[in-house]
């Protein structure tokens, strides 16, 4: 295995003394009232939320296979047992829960195969479907999905000098999109995608590698600098067309953010080294998928246990993208496996299925191992939203599109997590309007129209009987 | 038979269906962006593209940055990735919202930038216009500023606009105490300014009695001359324009048909045009995927970094052949006998004496294995390849979708996608495994079209080797037929059919056309978009015309009211 990360050279210094605090208690205890519970100004700890995806669905009962469902426990409530594809989650499994039966609720003339599964993450539909002229696979994303949507509410985003944090691990790019839906699992708006880092050295850069010490000149100057930009920004945008004007406007947004990070010192806890690897991918070389989804997932818990950032996004190998397990002995494309129904085939593709929960579960292992808080972990304080892109991959299909949500997220989700299964297709985006009333408690709705929703799921809140 | 999926393809836009006769389509309905215009092209004024503002692409900032710094400043920009958009990245520029991370990475770029320039204190003297008296010297200051400025935002900069940069340099100048510090911070703003980021394209009225004024569309503008060598030479550079081009703009040189078709003939004449289009190729024709391409080691041992690079270089190169050193018929790229390669190419491709080439040489393919042009690269079918084995169904994706600009559909939705399983008593071609999709009612409409032609190509492998027969000892049966290309026997005349396809040089002039622009054509293009299919034939099909004839087409220097 690589070395995940180089010499301490790199580390930041507290700006306190030069100290840096140690690591398992990243939330400074200075910025804790004294028992530990809430910040020192009174204020609750802070939630966060983030997002997973992975490609190509998992291996559920299709009815006219009467094969063997290997992802959906058997048993639902708080007594779910996991089955072979939720094993891995064994270590965390009090904090997960599993919802399946559920239908994405794209509208029929959307679907595209791969594309309506991400409806799931937002309750939008998809929009200007086969607009590549040369190819009928492409799309756009309608809307905000929920993780942007929980960053822009107040008291999230606006509260830490990275609004949000977008990672990717296999760097295939989907074949089958002209458009922009399957690039990023984090869309602000229509047209509007959220490119995910691959690179966890240039990730590290952006999260904890540019801040500007107090005592450096250049923090000032470079922010006249974007004042004087905006500036020409405005002038700008009042000659344009609204298209060209909603560009402009997610411009300026992002000379907002770039001057709250500039106006941000150094954080004063530990922050992680410099990762040496850039996960640059190589013809004839495999990618370090293990590795770099492992770094990925310390880096992310190190930003929120640093309240460096409060919202996430893990967008683990995109729908249909060409990526091999060869971890596990692969080689054959995974997509390619994700098509089979039955053996020779199905058990590669389960393996697969099983291969992406691991890599899933050490992400929920180390943020059950960051401390936060006097006596809790991140788990405690924040959700997690896993989906795919189909439920099974050989059929594409996205009814009963399976769900794992992770975390306690301060009380309001339901802890030890359960299995909730539907029968009759209830509407996913129920899951999105619990999970965003976990932030916002007089949300009402979520979404738009028929995608969206107005009831929560109240068998995943904490106050369900 | 699925009612849905019956007949051959359909050409989805209205100005393709409206050129090319081809029939309906196996797909869902057109999308509505092509599907609500009324009359045909033929009865249609032209509709002006829109205006509006574009971001300059990833290679055009380095570029830029290139003409105006130097060498040093250009290698360490790394600005942001452009996103694709409908297939070219200049439509992803034209359409989709910048990030808070790419401003962020866009001022980490400026910043990398302004430190190269001054970095190495002899090259930085040399390059100032000035010697400057003083850390804090204005007047220098205000030289760099506007020598920068022009070649930067395109346009001189107005008095208002040189005062916030001078503001802004000298700040930094006090600071520090250097003249270094000032040149850093005004470069670090004006490489952050929507004038260099964004190609503002918004036009300025046209005089009644001009010839291109449309009395019924009073929202019909003509590109500024500025606006147009902009456009011109970021579409057939991809870099800022010069300051001689500016000064040309300025000067009134850049109004009649003839002045700008001169422009565009000489900014063909500059290295630069061999460059952007090779990358508009690299873009438009997937190559660049080539760069990550992964492929089974066991399959493949010998295939690596260096192979798949030389793949790349073996179409970059035929390419510039037809294009630049022989200004000749660009259907070639699909019938080509001779073809570009380097010792492991020759080596991948049998040619004798491989081991003796160096670099890269024009060699004459083996005519019995029926290697000709684009589609028996080694690059092509790598890229429409799976891990270890080949895919007609990938190759014959790419040729409808890519090389006749037919739309392929996506398959139904809840479709079993598997094939047979292999049974080791009774092997199968892949053509009999796919047979199974022709005997699915769902699968048939669009696999009877997408198939056959990568049978065609079942000799090549999936890292283009040439083979005679399947490892299970089958033969390979080269043959096959769709509606839209004709019947074929082998690779070689399936490269003739694409070639004699009217369909083949539309394709390649419409994506020529949506780089130049950042647009995808609407119905009210039609008309000019026949006028330069027509001029494309009437030129026997000559890219270098072409590109000096989209840049002097009205669609290229009228625009439409702001998108």
């Amino acid at each position: 295995m690589a070395i995940k990360y180089l010499n301490r050279r790199t580390l930041l210094r507290g700006v306190l003394a030069g100290s840096s605090v140690a690591l398992g208690l990243p939330l400074l205890e200075i910025m804790l009232n004294q028992h530990g519970e809430a910040l020192a100004n009174g204020d609750p700890l802070p939630k966060r939320f983030m997002t997973f995806f992975w490609g190509n669905g998992v291996v559920l009962q299709d009815a006219g296979l009467k094969n063997v469902d290997r992802f959906t426990p058997a048993t639902t409530g708080v007594d779910w047992q996991p089955s072979e594809e939720l094993a891995p989650f064994s270590k965390v499994k009090d904090y997960v829960s599993v919802v399946t039966g559920f239908d994405n609720p794209v509208s029929n003339n959307k679907k595209i195969t791969h594309h309506e599964g991400m409806v799931l993450f937002g309750g939008h539909d998809l929009e200007d479907i086969g607009f590549d002229p040369e190819f009928q696979f492409s799309s756009n994303y309608g809307g905000p999905t929920i993780d942007q949507v929980i960053a822009n509410l107040p008291g999230v985003g606006d509260q830490t000098p990275v609004r949000s944090i977008q990672v990717g691990i296999a760097n295939g790019v989907s074949p089958v999109d002209g458009g922009t839906t399957l690039h990023a699992l984090s869309h602000a708006g229509y047209k509007m995608p959220l490119a995910p880092e691959h690179n966890p050295q240039k990730l590290w850069t952006n999260v904890f590698g540019s801040f500007v010490p107090p005592e450096d000149p250049s923090g000032p100057l470079r922010l006249s600098v974007l004042d004087a930009v905006r500036d020409q920004l405005g002038s700008l945008n009042k000659r344009l067309g609204s298209a060209d004007k909603k560009r402009i406007l997610s411009h300026l947004d992002g000379i907002s953010e770039l001057e709250k990070k500039l106006n941000t010192l150094p954080p004063l806890c530990e922050t992680p080294m410099e990762p040496s690897i850039t996960n640059e991918p190589m013809p004839g070389n495999a990618e370090e998928l293990v590795v770099v989804s492992e770094l990925m997932s310390d880096l992310l818990a190190y930003a929120f246990a640093c309240d460096i950032s409060r919202v996430g996004s893990f967008l683990f190998n995109e729908g249909a993208a060409e990526v091999v397990f060869q971890d596990i002995g692969q080689n054959s494309s995974y997509h390619q496996l994700s098509h089979a129904k039955k053996n020779p085939g199905l058990d590669d593709y389960h393996n697969g299925v099983v291969y992406i929960m691991e890599r899933m579960a050490y992400m929920l292992e180390k943020f059950q191992a960051t401390s936060d808080g006097a006596d809790g972990n991140l788990l405690d304080h924040m959700a997690m939203l896993a989906s795919s892109d189909c439920s099974m991959g050989w059929s594409h299909t996205v009814d009963r599109q399976p769900m794992i949500i992770a975390g306690k997220l301060g009380g309001h989700l339901t802890h030890p997590g359960v299995h909730i299964a539907s029968d009759n297709g209830r509407n996913t985006s129920d899951v999105l309007l619990t999970l965003l009333q976990g932030f916002d408690e007089t949300a009402t709705e979520v979404g738009s129209g028929a995608q969206g929703s107005t009831t929560p799921l109240d068998e995943l809140k904490a106050t369900a009987g | 038979m699925n009612r849905r999926l019956r007949g051959a393809f359909r050409t989805s836009f209205l100005v393709l269906a409206s050129l090319l006769t081809v029939a309906a389509g196996c797909g869902a309905d057109d999308p509505p962006i092509f599907g609500g215009g009324g009359a045909g092209p033929e009865t249609m004024e032209m509709t002006a593209p829109p205006a509006g503002a574009r971001q300059i692409l990833k290679r055009q900032y380095v570029n830029s940055i290139e003409l105006i710094f130097g060498e040093a400043a250009a290698e360490a920009a790394d600005p942001p990735n452009s996103e694709k958009l409908y297939g070219l990245r200049s439509i992803g520029a034209a359409e989709i919202a910048i990030s808070s991370q790419g401003v962020e990475d866009y001022e980490a770029a400026a910043r990398r930038v302004a430190k190269a320039v001054t970095a190495d204190s002899a090259a930085f003297a040399k390059w100032l216009p000035c010697e400057p008296k003083a850390f804090d010297d204005a007047s220098c200051l205000e030289k760099v500023v506007s020598s920068v400025g022009r070649l930067a935002w395109r346009r001189a900069l107005v008095k208002s606009e040189k005062d916030i940069v001078k503001t802004l340099g000298l700040a930094a100048a006090t600071e520090y105490e250097t003249f270094e510090a000032a040149v850093e911070y005004a470069i670090l703003f004006l490489l952050q300014a929507p004038e260099f980021l964004y190609v503002v394209e918004l036009g300025e009225d046209i005089p009644a009695d001009h010839e291109d004024a449309d009395p019924r569309d009073a929202t019909r503008k003509r590109l500024t001359a500025l606006e147009l060598v902009t456009r011109m030479s970021f579409f057939l550079t991809d870099t800022t324009p010069s300051a001689d081009l500016l000064d040309a703009a300025e000067d009134g040189q850049v109004e009649t048909e003839e002045q700008i078709r001169a422009v565009a003939e000489q900014l063909l004449a500059a290295p630069a045009a061999k460059q952007a289009l090779s990358a508009f190729y690299a873009e438009s024709l997937f190559l660049e995927q080539l760069d990550t391409k992964l492929k089974d080691a066991e399959t493949f041992p010998d295939y690596d970094v260096d192979l798949a690079r030389s793949m790349r270089t073996e179409v970059e190169k035929l390419i510039e052949d037809i294009v630049w050193t022989r200004d000749a018929d660009f259907r070639q790229l699909v019938t080509s006998e001779t073809a570009f390669v380097d010792s492991r190419l020759a080596g991948l491709y049998g040619l004798k004496n491989a081991s003796q080439i160096e670099g890269f040489e024009k060699k004459k393919l083996i005519s019995s294995q029926k290697r000709v042009g684009f589609l028996g690269t080694a690059a092509f079918n790598t890229l429409e390849s799976h891990l270890a084995h080949s895919s007609p169904t990938k190759r014959g994706a790419f040729i409808h979708s890519h090389l006749l600009c037919a739309k392929v559909p996506p398959p139904p939705a809840n479709v079993d996608t598997t094939l047979p399983e292999d049974d080791p008593d009774e092997p199968k071609t892949t053509k009999q495994k796919l047979q199974a999709h022709m005997d699915d009612p769902a699968c048939l409409g669009c696999h009877a079209r997408i198939d056959p032609p990568g049978f065609a190509l079942e000799t090549f492998d999936a890292i283009g080797r040439y083979r005679s027969k399947y490892e299970s000892g089958l033969a390979i049966d080269t043959s096959g037929e769709t509606e839209d290309i004709g019947p074929f026997a082998d690779a070689s005349e399936l490269g003739q059919m694409i070639h004699d396809n009217p369909n083949f040089p539309v394709c390649m002039l419409l994506k020529i056309y949506r780089h130049s622009m950042g647009h995808l054509e609407t119905g009210g293009e039609g008309a000019v978009v026949k006028q330069l299919v027509e001029t494309f034939a009437e030129s026997e099909y000559k890219i270098q015309e072409l590109l000096v004839n989209v840049a002097t087409s009205p669609a290229f220097r009228l625009v439409g009211d702001p998108k």
